[in-house]
């Protein structure tokens, strides 16, 4: 607890500094770096401390914070159980990496702009998700929340001057905002009920069924909206590519997953819900995931793409919590265990490889000028520490084994399969079908790493002039790498984290473990993975044997076959659309998918073109209408105010003779 | 000593129209609220006695608004010196006329006789009106015009009202109030009743409740920032004053079901309207008027919800008068330095203005009730006591207008904070006063959002118990 005080504190304070040298670039970058790193240092220890049971407990660790103050309703009360720890863990680490990052992408802006101000706002917003994260109090949680949405808003329009820009960040603040108002309200009623604002006595309320659905559908909303649920989603994949490249890595490993860890708050303050809750959230989850991993794979724009990919792992991250609540409802702590665990796990491991893909993204689009996959190619040659880890980064994310993301699909699986042997009928079905679900999300996915990796790095290069191509410095690469090693690191050493997700699930489901239930999920996993890095060395071994024995025979380097063609240009080869294409027709009934084209239909061709683009369908069916609808009755209702003072007078007239009949008959 | 309060300006007021300088006159205005605002600051320690037989009382209400009357006038005063500094019109009249509406507002916060107070709220609309029009353009006058002849149809029903009441107060022959709360038990109910109405209706009209709003956004978007914050901020606040007097009479008589459900139903329709009429809005002063119709709402939602609502409603007076002066002031300085405030007019404001951007973006902020702004908590209060009194709806309601509000304020706000900068036609640089003015504002606003000081809350908690709801 200390340490994190100490945390928040240089957070503060060196924020201030920042603004203040703000005119002095070099001291303010100064400032912000060594900040960052001894700030998220501090944080780190102090997570470590709750997570790790066999570490000493200071008194001064344990403890919670408590301050009375004398605003209405709430009061500064912050302490750290597991599930925060967890969530302080995986946010440190991220904006260690993104931060460091950031400092040196942005150095291309120095002088052009005011990065002082970037930077405040940076810390801002650590010291705020920070406050979310450790909150007792509805009050104090909400007022962070405030203003992490609107600190949100202004780094992701760092770039306001485009048009685009100003839109994505708009609707990012108005779809953030409205979910603000779902948790005012959820917290008021809950606070109402349970006679205060504090969250332990929130948890010592026992809820009626009917107002814990209630509870349910506005935290679904409010925090769904943040974790970008589809269909909720409508902000994410155009705030995501509209902001600088460390702030989408932070907005989609940190700030999408404090919509998750509010869920998981709720769940652990109300714990009994209405099984339909469990099922409606394995619903929206699979819809989630599936519709993110398609929605993605007709992306031709990276950081699109890549955003799209948030959705499908919040998708998976959900599949897990909704398993869990299940299990919960039938009062099957194994199964909810094991969902918690793997969500929690999920959740750690999205928000490491998503942030590592999104940086390394972030480093082709810097030497590229552009982000349309369409005119990349080819660049595994000349940016190859960005392709190395873009690599390791999309094996994670599909779920490749001895990378981290195959050990929490895993646990996914292994939850979701314990509930198809524990669950009766009802809980069978919906299992089967998450697993279902969990399978097609796991295929695709790997189609459409396949299609980003292969159409960004292989191949050759589809721009017609040359370019030079500038690698980042180490302050780019070295987070990459950190983030990078993690990755490994869970992937081929799953028990450490393991045991971090399983302090946190304890802490949501508030039981005790069954005995044995821990080593029953584990050691299967470490069998597994010893086996398969067995494998690894194996085939390293016959990789390196062969280059040794081939060293002789030196590899012919020509162009390509292509059926005797003469004139190869780089324009024949694959694209992302083509690529994708195939797959988008077999789904072209659930997708709105358009093509546009100009058929030949002379012996002798002429210049034609092919499009493709996919239409986000929850924007164009649901919200697009909805906001024409209010437009047309906001139109329609404009004789209200027609300009006539007449017809004004004649409506005081109105009311009083209306409140006349009605209270006095 | 309330009588100096109200008498000082007013002569002064008549010293102005001698001849006498440009900068004497606001240096004047600047001496004479600061002097105001001493006085007031004097009164949280020790209460003023009552004056002519018990006419005039300065109680925790009204302490609440003549300090919130105080401090508008005061960062008014400040903001004028720099304002002036690039306006060539005179400004004898518009000096004069706001120190007479400094009089009669201090006025409308200290008179405890129901006839006294229709006069003060009748003469605040007398004075505010040249204020309006003082660019003397065609929208102007139309907009003065029709804000007078609304709040006069206004007034005419509150004097109605007052009439009613001395019927209904036939037994006790007076209007005073202690008198009247008294004698509560021999009021006539029906007639009672029948004053209500007229009461809620006429005052309603001065606040700008839906559906008599209709003067708002015109005369609001028309007047100078410095008159919208006193309207918004202060004028509209003392007819509030008005329904708490009647507030207190209803909560004796056992009427309190009767007054609080008409509040309520005008409460939500206040909230209702701006939130369908701001989407298709392109200025910012008239965004910022639907947005005072709105708070409005919330006050009297407030007053009707009872004793939660009713705190929340108290302190959203504070909050809301602050706010206030951040949205009109800011609005004000955006639309010396550009001629205009419309979002497709001006573009990029804080690329070349970083402060003005900053205050306005405080401005959009303090406007809607976010976080670290005071109004958040009294929103957050209102809301809590919808919800404590089980009115699941009208939170319900209540939360989807402040959405829409949020929408359509930010689209305008956000535009013109944000874009490709346009180069500003009148004042090229930032003029301390106006900034300074408006920082005080934002200073004070955050810092209520952040803690709330022992005394007011002492004092929000007297004005509760003095309303007497339950």
């Amino acid at each position: 607890m200390l340490s994190l005080l100490i945390s928040l504190s240089i957070l503060t304070i060196s924020s201030l500094f920042i603004l203040l040298f703000s005119q002095s670039r070099r001291i303010s970058a100064y400032i912000f770096l060594w900040s960052l790193v001894t700030a998220c240092g501090f944080g780190l220890v102090s997570a470590f401390g709750v997570l790790c049971q066999k570490a000493i407990v200071l008194p001064s660790m344990s403890m919670d914070l408590r301050v009375l103050g004398t605003i209405p309703l709430g009061e500064f009360y912050i302490g750290i159980d597991a599930l925060s720890a967890f969530f302080l863990l995986l946010f440190f680490i991220l904006s260690l990496a993104a931060g460091i990052y950031g400092y040196g992408y942005l150095r291309e802006y120095a002088g052009k702009r005011n990065v002082g101000v970037h930077f405040a706002l940076y810390h801002l917003l650590l010291i705020v998700i920070t406050l979310v994260l450790v909150a007792k109090n509805a009050i104090l949680f909400l007022m962070a929340w405030e203003i992490m949405t609107v600190a949100g808003y202004f780094l992701i329009t760092f770039y306001n001057e485009s048009e685009g820009v100003r839109k994505a960040g708009y609707i990012y603040l108005i779809a953030t905002h409205v979910g603000v108002f779902c948790l005012t309200v959820m917290f008021l009623a809950m606070g109402a009920y349970a006679g205060s604002m504090n969250f332990d006595r929130m948890a010592a309320t026992q809820y009626p069924l009917g107002l814990a659905s209630l509870l349910f559908i506005l935290a679904f909303l409010g925090f769904g909206v943040k974790a970008g649920f589809i269909p909720l989603h409508i902000w994410l994949p155009r705030a995501h590519p509209a902001a600088p490249v460390h702030i989408s890595a932070l907005l989609s490993g940190v700030v999408i997953k404090v919509g998750i860890y509010g869920l998981m708050r709720i769940i652990v303050i109300i714990k009994d819900f209405p099984l339909w809750c469990g099922v409606m959230l394995l619903i929206m989850a699979a819809i989630s995931g599936v519709g993110g991993v398609l929605y993605a794979l007709g992306q031709h724009e990276i950081k699109k793409l890549l955003a799209y990919h948030s959705i499908e792992n919040i998708g998976i991250i959900a599949l897990g919590l909704g398993i869990g609540m299940i299990g919960h409802a039938y009062h099957q702590d194994a199964v909810a265990f094991i969902g918690y665990t793997a969500a929690l796990l999920h959740t750690f491991n999205h928000a490491v490889f998503k942030g590592l893909l999104f940086l390394s993204a972030g480093s082709v689009i810097r030497s590229t000028h552009s982000g349309d996959m369409e005119e990349m190619g080819g660049l595994f040659k000349v940016l190859p520490w960005a392709g190395h880890l873009f690599l390791i980064g999309s094996l994670s994310i599909c779920g490749f084994p001895l990378f981290n993301g195959f050990i929490s699909e895993w646990l996914v699986f292994r939850a979701l399969l314990e509930g198809v042997f524990r669950l009766d009928v009802f809980g069978i079905i919906f299992s089967s079908m998450a697993i279902g679900a969990l399978t097609l999300i796991g295929g695709l996915a790997a189609l459409c790493f396949a299609k980003a990796f292969g159409v960004i790095f292989l191949g050759r290069n589809r721009t017609s002039e040359e370019q030079h191509y500038k690698e980042g410095d180490w302050l780019m690469h070295g987070p990459m790498i950190l983030l990078a090693a993690i990755c490994f690191w869970v992937g081929i050493f799953p028990a450490s984290m393991v045991y971090g997700a399983f302090q946190g699930a304890q802490a949501i489901t508030g039981v005790a473990v069954g005995l044995g239930l821990k080593e029953a999920i584990i050691d299967p996993l470490i069998l597994a993975t010893r086996v398969l890095l067995f494998g690894g060395i194996i085939f390293v071994a016959l990789v390196f044997i062969r280059k040794m024995l081939t060293l002789e025979y030196p590899v012919r380097l020509t162009e390509t076959w292509c059926c005797a063609y003469a004139h190869v240009t780089s324009r024949m080869q694959y694209t992302a659309s083509s690529f994708a294409r195939p797959i988008l027709k077999i789904f072209r009934s659930i997708l709105f998918f358009k093509v546009e084209s100009n058929r030949l239909q002379e012996y002798f061709a002429r210049e034609t073109k092919l499009s493709s683009s996919l239409k986000d369908a929850s924007e164009y069916f649901l919200l697009r209408p909805f906001f024409y609808f209010i437009k047309r009755i906001s139109r329609k209702l404009k004789w209200i105010q027609s300009g006539h003072t007449q017809i004004y007078i004649l409506y005081i007239l109105f009311l009083l003779v209306i409140l006349l009949i009605w209270k006095l008959h | 000593m309330l009588t100096l309060l109200i008498a000082i300006p007013f002569l002064c007021a008549l010293a102005v129209f001698l001849p006498v300088s440009r900068d004497f006159r606001l240096k004047l205005f600047f001496v004479i609220s600061l002097a105001h605002a001493l006085i007031v600051a004097s009164f949280w320690s020790h209460q003023p006695l009552e004056e002519y037989n018990g006419f005039l009382v300065l109680d925790s209400l009204g302490l609440i608004l003549l300090s919130i009357i105080s401090f508008l006038f005061l960062s008014v005063s400040i903001f004028m010196i720099g304002y002036f500094k690039h306006e060539k019109r005179s400004n004898r009249l518009f000096t004069a006329c706001l120190l007479f509406l400094l009089s009669t507002m201090s006025l409308v916060a200290v008179s405890y006789h129901f006839g006294l107070l229709w006069v003060a709220i009748e003469a605040t609309t007398l004075f505010s009106a040249p204020l309006i029009s003082f660019h003397r353009n065609q929208q102007s006058l139309q907009a003065t015009w029709r804000y007078l002849l609304i709040c006069s149809v206004g007034i005419a029903l509150a004097l109605m009202g007052t009439f009613f009441l001395a019927i209904a107060a036939h037994d006790v022959h007076t209007l005073l109030l202690p008198v009247l709360l008294k004698g509560a038990s021999s009021l006539s109910v029906n007639w009672l009743k029948l004053s209500i109405i007229f009461f809620i209706v006429g005052y309603g009209c001065k606040m700008g409740l839906a559906p008599t709003h209709s003067w708002k956004p015109e005369a609001y978007g028309q007047a100078t920032g410095m008159v919208g914050v006193l309207m918004a901020g202060a004028l509209t606040q003392c007819s509030f004053l008005a329904l708490l007097r009647i507030a207190q009479i209803c909560n004796k008589t056992g009427l309190t079901e009767f007054y609080s459900s008409i509040l309520i139903v005008s409460g939500i329709l206040s909230l209702a309207v701006p939130a369908m009429f701001i989407l298709g809005e392109k200025n910012i002063k008239r965004a910022f008027a639907y947005s005072s119709i709105e708070h409005m709402g919330l006050l009297v939602l407030g007053l009707g919800l009872g004793s939660v609502g009713l705190f929340g409603a108290l302190f959203h007076m504070i909050n809301n008068a602050l706010a206030k002066v951040i949205m009109f002031l800011t609005a004000g300085s955006v639309a010396q330095k550009y001629g205009s405030t419309r979002s497709d007019e001006v573009t990029g404001v804080i690329h070349i203005y970083p402060l003005t951007g900053i205050l306005l973006i405080a401005a959009f902020l303090a406007g809607i009730g976010m976080f670290p702004f005071a109004t958040f908590h009294s929103e957050l209060l209102i809301l809590n006591a919808a919800i404590i009194s089980k009115h699941y709806l009208l939170a319900a309601i209540g939360v989807i207008c402040l959405a829409f509000m949020f929408i359509g304020v930010g689209k305008i706000v956000l535009g013109v904070i944000h874009g490709k900068p346009k180069e500003p036609l009148l004042a090229k640089k930032e003029n301390i006063y106006m900034n300074v003015a408006i920082a005080m504002a934002v200073l004070l606003l955050i810092g209520l959002g952040l803690w709330m000081p022992r005394p007011l809350e002492n004092l929000l908690h007297n004005a509760v118990s003095l309303v007497g709801a339950v």
